[in-house]
Order: C-alpha cells, then structure tokens, then sequence
C-alpha cells in the first residue's frame, strides 16, 4: 500500500513543480512581453508611476531628420510646459501627452512615452550608475525621419480638404512624411478637449494610417502584378474596349464612359480602363487575384511606429462571386485600405519587388552625452513580385503619366511613374487618389496621396504629389 | 550532522546580512518611522537565532530547512511591510513569536500523531468542530476586504476557515486511511462539495479552491484512483461553470482576470495596480524603497507579492517563489519517509494546501489565474495565515522526526 502511495505522492510532486515552474515562465512572459504593451497602453493613465515620473522628469524632445525641433518641454513656474512648435501638421503623428491630466496621450508621445521620460536603460554600466546615483532628470531624445518642410508642404497642399498624404522612401521604409487634413493644434489642446475630441470632422483621426477608403484604380497595380505574375500571355492579349462591361447582369462602366476601343495590356493601364481590367480580372479568377492582395499585405494591418487601422480584402464568395471578382478587380467592392498601405503597395515596384516596413522612429538619443540608444534598421516587410514584375509595372506606371490618366504629375525633366484612381463610395464624389514615385530609374520618394470626395485623382491628386516629388528632389 | 548545522549557521548568517541591509537602504531612502519601530524590529534577529538553536537542540534529526526558510520569509514580509505599512510591524512581529512558539508546540503535538487517529467517534468530532467553526462566521461574522469569514474578539480578527484547514486535513487522513470504496469517497465528496460551497457564499473563494484541491488531491494519493481524480476535476469545472452564473462575485473575478482593464477605476483596479507595479520592477526591480508598491491596495497582505517583485524584481520574486518550492520538497519527503499511511496522508495534505496557498496567490496577483483573496505564508501581514503556517510546518517537522525515531523512545536531548 505505502508503495503505490509513494508513486502517487511523487506523481503529485511533480504536479506542484510543475504549477511553481509555470508561475516562473509567466513571470518571465510578462517581463519581456507584456509589460511593454501595459506600460504603452492608453490604460497606463491608471499608472500613477508613470505620472510621477512625468513630474520629476523634464520629458524629451522630438526632432525631425534634419534637426528641426518639433515638440519640446520647458518648465515655467515650476511646471513643466510641452511645446509643440510646428503643432497643426504634425498633429496626427505625434499626438500629445496629457497623462497628468488623466486625457492619456496619443501618437509618437504614447508609443515613445518610455524613452522620452528616460525609462529605457540599454547597457548595465548606465543601469548601475542610474540606480546608485539615481535617475537622470532629463528624458531621452525621439528623432524622427520626417522631412519637416514637407509635412508643411503636403498639410498646405492638402489645404484644409479632408484627406491625407504618405511619403517614403523605398528603399528603406522611411516616412518622410504623412500628413492628415483636418488636424488640430495640441498646444491648445487643454482649452479646446471637448471641441477637439468631438468635432464632426474627426480631426484627430489620423486619415493617413487610420482611414479606410476604397482604392479604385490605382489597385490596378495589384491586379497587374496578379495578371504578370500568374497569367503572364495577358500581357499581350488585346481588349475590345466599348466602354462598358456586364457581368452577371450588372454593367461596370469606364470612368466618364469612355470608350476606347481595341487596346492592348499596357494602354488599359495607361488610360485606366474598367472594362478590360474587369476582363482581365475575370481571367484571373478569384483565387489569383486574393493571392496576391494578400501578398502587398491587403489582410493586414501595417506594423508602425503609430496605430494602423487593418486593411480589409474579403475573400470573393464562391458562388455570386463573379460581379465582386470584377469590382475586386478594379478595386472597387468591398475593399478598404489605408494611404499608408497604398504607398507601400506603390513602393513595390519601386523597389525591385520589395516593400520595407515602414517607420517613422529614426533614433533615440540621450541629450546629454549624445550617445545613440535605440535605433531603426531598415528591414523588408513583403515581396509580392519579382524584379521581373516590379519592372514591368514601373514601365506600366511611367507610361501613365506620360501618356495616360497621370500627365498631371509630370516634372520637366525627370521621369516620374504613378498611378490615379478615382474611388467611388457612397458618401458622395469620389475619393481622388494618387501612388506614384521618382526619379522613376532610381526612386527616392513615393507618394500616396487622398482627396477625399476630391473627383478625379489625375486633375485633383497628382499635382499634390508632384509637389511634394519636386519639393523633395529639389526640382 | 556538524556539517549540516555549518550550513544552516551560514544561512542565518545570510539571512541576518539581508535584514541589516533591507533596514539601512529604508533607513536611507525613507525618513525613520520611529525610532522604536526600529528597535522592535532589530529584536527579530535573536529571536529567530533563538529559534533556530533551540531547533538545533530539541530536534537534532528534524527539518530545521523549514525554520530556516520560514525566518528568510517572514523576514522579507518584515521588510515589505516595515516598507509599505510601518504601523503594521509590531502586531506582524508578535504573531511571529506566537508563531514559533506554536510551531514547537505542533511539532511536540505531532510527535504523537496516532492521537489523533485514536480519538473516539474522530470522524464526527472533527467534522462537528469544523462546521461549527464555518458555520459562526454567518452568525457572529465580520465582513472585511468582500469576504464574510472573519471572527472578532476586541481588536482581534480570526480567520476561523484557518483553523479548519488542519483538522479537515485531519479528518481526511483519518477517515481515507481506512475507507477507499466508492461510497466513502462519495461521502467525503459531498462533505467536501458542502464546505467549498459555505466558503463560496462567504466570498472566500481562494480558501474554497484550495479545501476543494487539497481534498482531491489527498483522495488520489490514498486510492491511486485515476477515476475519481478525473471526476473530481470535472466537478471542478462543472462548479466553477455554476458559481459563475449564480454568485456575482464569482463573476467578477473570472472577469477581472480575462480582461483586467474592463474596469480599472473600479472592479479590476487592484490586479491593473498590481500589474503596474510588476511591470515597473521588471527583471532587476526598482531596488528596496524607491519603487511605489503603496499604490497598489492591501499591498501588506494579499499583494505583498506584488511589492516585491516591483522593488527587489522579478530575480527576487523568483527566488521566493523558489524557497517556497523547497519547503515544499521537504513536505514531499517528509510525506514519502512517513511511517505509516496515516502520516503520510496528513504530510501530503498539509504540503498540498500549503503550495495551492502559494500557487494561488502568487498566480492571482501576476493575472496567471484568477485573482482570490489568500494570503502569502510568513510573508503577508495577518495572523491567523501567521499562526497557521508555523502549526502547519510544526506539524510537518513533528511527522518528520517521528519517522527517525520511534516516539515510545524519543527523548529531546539536553
């Protein structure tokens, strides 16, 4: 009896090794997981840690890449004041930190909250020193890689019309700027809470990373790569262009009823024609056209320095599937994406195939020593084309804006490649749209830009990035 | 021998070390609260130098790994609670020397274990005590901190669900040494289901998990039986499934942990607090005195967890829940090495509700489980979870030295 008795007691003990050993592994989960999460949580008002140290810590400034200083704390009479000195147009990225008055805070405020209260201990020798001689009274430095000069210039282009305008650079991922019209000013933030929060025009909403609007054309883009990647004879099919389409009894017309006629592949891009992209969607079937939406990430939501609303690319129902595959096609449906995601998408071609994972957090300093803290590596996001395909849209993307829907992007004198799109939805006009990017041999910049209820992107969006282009190039 | 006290001398040299350092860092960092506060405090050292000697002496084969362990733990509550509530020291340092002192008297008490199995009509007895004791809570009964199972006497407040833990323990023992059948395990889970479910409707929902793990576990270890272990955890999800929609305090506590920022203002407010605070001590901690554990509520009892891993982090949250992982091997052992099934049904019960104690409180404050009101042993401020933790390790160690030597001959040396 004794004998199966001490079995069961070992079986036991090995029961309650395991529940300690369990408490220790999610002890450790919580260190390295959760605890970042808790302390960038918008429920951190409820920490009162984080207020007190709010108080005793003068908070850090943010910069943009060329040293420009956009929100900055002083102290007058003993407390601390947080300046945001180009406030309107960077509203939208870097939010604000009302914690102290319980209102939380938004933007690279909250999601570098820690580093600029000087929380962030990355060596031990620092770690050790800080704990003997006590915190250092100053926060750590954000800077950023947005240009400044051109968030000013993409706000005013934008000129008080609701919508939004990304830049970034290929290459690496870098948002050079992300501008949001509306916006508001945070340093009046305290007297104006309840006008700001509640506007009807929902000024602070981030349109940029938050709003979702359909793409129309410019998700021909997509729908190319699809067609090249998968179906690559399209490329040299031709296309009776009568200006309208049925599908299942529904008709899908071109945008002002154009009719073009028999065109090949590459003037149905250039001239942005709905029917031969909805023939060339219907050719593709739905399971080729889903899979490469969800390769430039149309199911995902972006990873960022700033919250990012989800892309919604809903699966194309089996049955009935034909008349949402052709409005799939042309990006019209039931799909919504971020202006964000659309200069991501455009940057794929732009970059050999590749798009990198945006950002906007360049480096983090201390303000004293100047030592470097934390810093961004550029790193790839997706691939969803070759460098085959990538160089075969470009060419498609160049030839619209010599020669097609686009022309109103053009800089004398450098080649510049892009795509309009003119988004119908059901509040009213359609959204204008713009992706496009130059030097179209070399890109440095891509441009995704939003009017909403703007009318047609090629007369209302592509002068905005053509702008922004020549302002960045220094054409 | 000599070697094993060396050992033991070199410990409580450590845990001595500890105490100096904890009181001069809060001594620098905190204006002194009181200067005789402080001498009361320094008086713990001799005490558990005292204790640990006369251990030494009485019990030269006993566990004096329990009496060392439990002077580490309640010495860091000392700390803790000098740190967060220095008003609360005194009362905690008195319930300490009762504490050693019943610690004695239950490892005497134990050396003589078959009383307890011999008492006449013990079945009735024990249980008839046990139900008493539950049962006066609803008549004379306090409600504090939600839970209504305390007693008062003048400024005294008694956990009577304490004193049950070990005669139900007991009981269990008693009664599985000689019943296994399926009707009698019927019967004590009945018995069993009845009490969890007076705990339940008082709001003691830690002490009610553990009455009812405890009992399952003891059932397991008597009968070998995979059935009624497997009936008992069904029970257990069955009943939790039914408390949730019938008792809103139930309720509550399952919600809070699911979603901990459901209501931070008001229902879930303590785990957020918690959770801040162990979020704030990370792996190395704040260091002793400069975090903020007073934010988090009833941070000297339930939460006191909570405090140490925000300012000694989560290495030092580690290494408690670490030493009381070998108090419970050494219960374990004291459990295999028993000389009959009796005492070896009432070390594995002891052992058992002591390590869910730990489980539960400590899973409960980091939101690993759902959060219930018990106490830390030897580190939380209270006393009846003071008192009862020394009797159970008393009780533990007297089982042990029993096994050494037959009691007819035992005689403490001189």
């Amino acid at each position: 009896m004794l004998n199966s008795m001490n079995r069961n007691i070992k079986i036991l003990f090995a029961v309650f090794s395991i529940l300690f050993f369990s408490l220790i592994a999610y002890l450790s989960y919580f260190q390295l997981y959760e605890k970042n999460k808790l302390i960038t949580s918008s429920y951190s008002v409820y920490n009162k840690r984080l207020i007190e140290q709010e108080k005793k810590i003068l908070r850090g400034s943010i910069y943009d890449r060329n040293g420009n200083v956009l929100a900055k704390s002083t102290i007058v009479n003993g407390e601390q004041i947080r300046q945001y000195l180009d406030g309107v147009p960077f509203a939208d990225i870097i939010g604000y930190s009302r914690r102290i008055y319980q209102q939380g805070s938004t933007g690279i405020e909250n999601t570098y909250d820690r580093e600029l209260l000087g929380m962030i201990n990355t060596d031990p020798m620092t770690f050790l020193r800080e704990t003997v001689l006590g915190k250092s009274q100053v926060g750590d430095d954000v800077v950023l890689t947005v240009d400044k000069r051109l968030q000013d210039l993409a706000y005013s282009l934008l000129g008080g019309r609701k919508g939004a305008v990304v830049a970034l650079d290929p290459k690496t991922g870098a948002v050079l700027a992300l501008a949001s019209s509306p916006s508001y000013d945070p340093n009046t933030l305290g007297e104006n809470w309840s006008s700001v929060m509640n506007s009807p025009d929902h000024v602070v909403l981030n349109r940029a990373t938050q709003g979702l609007y359909p793409p129309g054309s410019i998700f021909k883009i997509i729908t190319a790569s699809a067609a090249l990647t998968y179906k690559p004879d399209i490329y040299n099919q031709t296309f009776n262009d009568v200006g309208y389409v049925t599908v299942d009894g529904n008709k899908i017309t071109n945008y002002d009823n154009i009719a073009y006629g028999t065109i090949g592949f590459q003037k149905a891009f250039y001239v942005s024609s709905n029917t031969s992209f909805v023939k060339i969607g219907l050719q593709l079937g739905r399971s080729n056209l889903e899979a490469m939406a969800n390769k430039y990430g149309l199911n995902d939501s972006v990873p960022f320095d700033i919250p990012v609303e989800k892309n919604q690319f809903p699966s194309i129902p089996l049955i009935n599937g034909e008349v949402q595959l052709a409005e799939s096609s042309i990006g019209q449906g039931k799909i919504l994406v971020t202006p964000l995601t659309m200069a991501l998408m455009a940057s794929a071609p732009a970059n050999g195939g590749v798009i990198m994972k945006p950002y906007l957090m360049d480096y983090v300093k201390n303000p004293v020593t100047g030592e470097i803290l934390e810093k961004t590596t550029p790193e790839k996001y997706l691939n969803p084309i070759t460098k085959d395909v990538a160089d075969k849209i470009k060419q498609l993307m160049i030839g619209v804006v010599q020669q097609g829907t686009g022309t109103a992007a053009q800089i004398p004198g450098i080649a510049v490649a892009g795509k309009t799109g003119t988004a119908e939805n059901p509040h009213g006009q359609a959204h204008a749209w713009f992706v496009g990017f130059a030097p179209a041999d070399d890109p440095k910049i891509v441009v995704s830009v939003i009017i909403e209820n703007g009318g047609a992107g090629g007369a209302t969006a592509a002068p905005i990035a053509r702008e922004i282009m020549k302002a960045y190039l220094g054409y | 021998m000599e070697e094993y006290v060396k050992t033991g001398s070199k410990a409580m040299k450590d845990i001595f070390l500890i105490f100096v350092i904890a009181f001069m860092l809060l001594f620098i960092y905190h204006k002194p609260k009181g200067f005789d506060t402080i001498y009361f405090t320094i008086a713990f050292l001799p005490l558990i130098y005292i204790v640990y000697y006369l251990h030494v002496r009485l019990f030269p084969m006993g566990e004096i790994q329990l009496v060392i362990l439990s002077s580490f733990l309640t010495e860091m509550g000392l700390i803790m609670i000098y740190r967060v509530a220095p008003d609360l020291i005194l009362k905690q340092i008195a319930w300490i020397f009762i504490g050693f002192i019943l610690y004695f008297a239950s490892s005497y008490a134990s050396l003589h274990y078959d009383f307890f199995y011999k008492v006449k009509y013990g079945d009735y007895v024990y249980l008839a005590i046990s139900f008493i004791l539950l049962f006066s809570t609803f008549i004379f009964g306090k409600e504090i901190g939600g839970s209504k199972n305390w007693l008062t006497f003048g400024s005294v407040s008694v956990q009577p669900s304490e004193v049950v833990k070990i005669i139900y323990i007991i009981y269990l023992a008693r009664y599985l040494k000689d019943h296994k059948n399926t009707n009698d395990i019927i019967k004590i889970g009945a018995i069993t289901i009845l009490i969890v479910g007076v705990l339940v409707i008082e709001k003691d929902l830690g002490t009610a998990l553990l009455f009812y793990l405890t009992t399952m576990f003891m059932i397991f270890v008597a009968t070998s039986s995979v059935l009624y272990t497997g009936v008992g955890v069904a029970f257990l999800g069955i009943g939790g499934v039914i408390s949730y929609f019938l008792f809103n305090h139930v309720r509550v506590r399952i919600q809070a942990w699911l979603n901990p920022w459901m209501d931070v203002p008001g229902k879930t407010y303590q785990i957020a607090q918690s959770l801040f605070a162990i979020g704030a001590g990370g792996f190395f901690g704040t260091g002793l005195g400069m975090g903020h554990p007073e934010y988090i509520p009833v941070v000297a009892s339930d939460f006191i967890f909570s405090a140490i891993s925000e300012e000694f982090g989560m290495l030092g949250a580690v290494a408690i829940i670490l030493v009381y992982f070998v108090i419970m091997y050494r219960g374990i052992k004291v459990a295999l090495e028993a000389k009959d099934e009796f005492g070896a049904l009432i070390a594995i019960g002891l052992t058992s509700i002591f390590s869910l104690q730990v489980f539960t409180i400590i899973g409960g404050v980091i939101k690993f489980i759902p959060l219930t009101g018990v106490t830390l042993p030897f580190v939380s401020y209270g006393g009846s979870s003071m008192v009862m933790s020394f009797i159970t390790l008393g009780m533990l160690n007297g089982i042990a030295v029993r096994e050494d030597e037959d009691v007819e001959q035992y005689e403490p040396q001189h």
